[in-house]
């Protein structure tokens, strides 16, 4: 039996639940982002905001001048998450197996399910009115047998629309493509595959895998294959998600800065938040990562792994400041990022940590205040540094 | 524009059928009546759940207000003023 996949992307899905919360904002201009008078950038644009020009990704200060009128909404996660996890339950009703692919777009397998509402296409009619009808937000279904072409038809059918891509339609409808509509290519990829002189998704299909492989990695063989609509990569339902490989956490400083002093604060908010969702899953990391993207967007990683993992905050942040201080820093730095990786859930003892020589009695307090977090709240108590700089 | 503002409010609230809806409310010396509720949701500070309400007021404007269900308060988030 052939595998029937549906994919659901909410449409303009930040803007739209700011519609829904503020009536008065429906139809207009409406873009949600970090702090609007900061140098964040648009997460989401409302479709009036998108004739404008304005498009997700794009910094709030060229999205106020491409549309000056625009209302700019600081983002309110707590609102989307909630709204997504009510998306997601009625999404299984449908169908059992519902993998959440971002905070907005869910794959379904619906390969069992599909006859008892008519076929793919009637269910996918019904979920899309169920939505609509309960949480007052549209959005766009694409059918195909792998996540792919389902993913590929929702994209081609946007806004509010329904799609279907089977195997049939891979020559006259996916290969006339451009490049950009196909899953997994982004800007970066695009500009590569053209140079290469490919502009369709055809000319992608056409090329022989191992010459991808060459340029672009295991990622190469994977766009070949993803042209050719091929995809045997299952839907994953959230209990049966595969552990996390690394966790991680980012952060845009307010201004460009050379500071030493200044990003290790940065570094270690970031660090504290890394340290709390390692312990909250139960790892420790053995390899920490530093990223520094600069003021002209120049980005670099560097990395350290150690021998036994690691979870304390102190721990982590002593890690990532030996990295900083091993980078010549030519110029201002926009961003810092601090992520964990080569994770384990073995327990080892630390022998010594920095100079402390009770390693055990900084373990107690970091579980201390991962308690009174976990009753109180994650800002019920934080470093007192880490509020001056404004980073908690 | 939409003006961030944390403050405590006094809301007159009607407790009904296991739900909860703001209907009157006083924030700088005006008091406000609830046209609706046109969104609901809910987040958690640690154990304790928030239970946020979007309303529209009949001066036309939006308020984004939550009832700390830990310190049993209500609390004014946002307003956004009409124009």
């Amino acid at each position: 039996m052939e595998r029937m996949i549906l994919h659901v992307d909410m449409d303009a899905f930040f803007a739209s639940v700011e519609e829904l919360s503020a009536p008065p904002l429906r139809g207009k201009p409406v873009m949600v982002c970090g702090d609007p008078n900061g140098r964040s950038v648009v997460a989401a644009a409302s479709y009036p905001a998108r004739e404008f020009g304005v498009s997700s990704g794009m910094p709030v200060t060229t999205a106020r001048g491409l549309c000056p009128n625009g209302i700019f909404i600081p983002g309110d996660p707590q609102k989307y998450i909630f709204t997504s996890l009510r998306v997601r339950k009625l999404c299984q009703e449908f169908t059992p197996i519902v993998e959440p692919f971002s905070i907005d777009e869910f794959f379904l397998d619906i390969t069992d399910t599909a006859e008892r509402y008519g076929g793919a296409f009637d269910l996918a009619d019904k979920l899309k009115e169920r939505i609509r009808k309960t949480t007052g937000l549209k959005c766009t279904a694409g059918i195909g047998p792998n996540k792919v072409l389902a993913k590929t038809a929702s994209n081609l059918n946007k806004p509010d629309g329904i799609g279907v891509l089977s195997k049939e339609d891979i020559a006259e409808k996916l290969h006339t493509l451009p490049l950009e509509k196909l899953f997994g290519i982004g800007e970066k990829t695009k500009s590569k595959l053209n140079l290469l002189g490919m502009e369709t998704i055809g000319d992608l299909a056409k090329t022989p895998p191992e010459t991808l492989k060459k340029i672009f990695g295991v990622v190469g063989e994977m766009l070949c294959r993803a042209a050719r609509g091929e995809d045997d990569s299952p839907v994953i339902d959230e209990e049966h998600q595969p552990k996390a490989k690394s966790i991680g956490n980012e952060y845009t400083l307010a201004e460009d800065t050379g500071q030493r002093r200044r990003l290790e604060r940065a570094l270690m908010g970031l660090s504290a938040k890394v340290g709390r969702r390692l312990r909250k899953a139960g790892f420790r990391a053995r390899t920490i990562t530093v990223k520094i993207r600069f003021g002209n967007f120049d980005t670099i990683t560097r990395a350290t792994t150690r021998e036994q993992g690691i979870r304390l905050d102190h721990e982590i942040f002593e890690e990532a400041r030996k990295i900083l201080r091993s980078v010549r820093l030519k110029q201002s730095v926009r961003l810092l990022g601090v992520s964990a990786s080569n994770l384990t859930t073995t327990c080892e003892k630390q022998m010594e940590l920095f100079g402390i020589s009770c390693p055990l009695k900084l373990e107690r307090v970091t579980e201390a205040v991962d308690r009174l977090r976990d009753r109180f709240g994650e800002y019920a108590i934080t470093w007192g540094s880490l509020v001056k700089e404004g980073i908690i | 524009m939409i003006e961030e503002i944390g403050q405590e409010i006094d809301v007159i609230a009607r407790f009904q059928g296991g739900k909860v809806t703001p209907v009157k409310f006083r924030w700088s010396g005006d008091t406000y009546f609830v046209v609706n509720v046109p969104f609901k949701w809910l987040s958690r500070e640690g154990n304790f759940p928030q239970f946020h309400f979007s309303v529209l007021a009949t001066s036309g404007d939006v308020f984004e207000m939550r009832l700390d269900s830990q310190k049993l308060r209500w609390v004014l988030d946002k307003v956004q003023m009409e124009g």
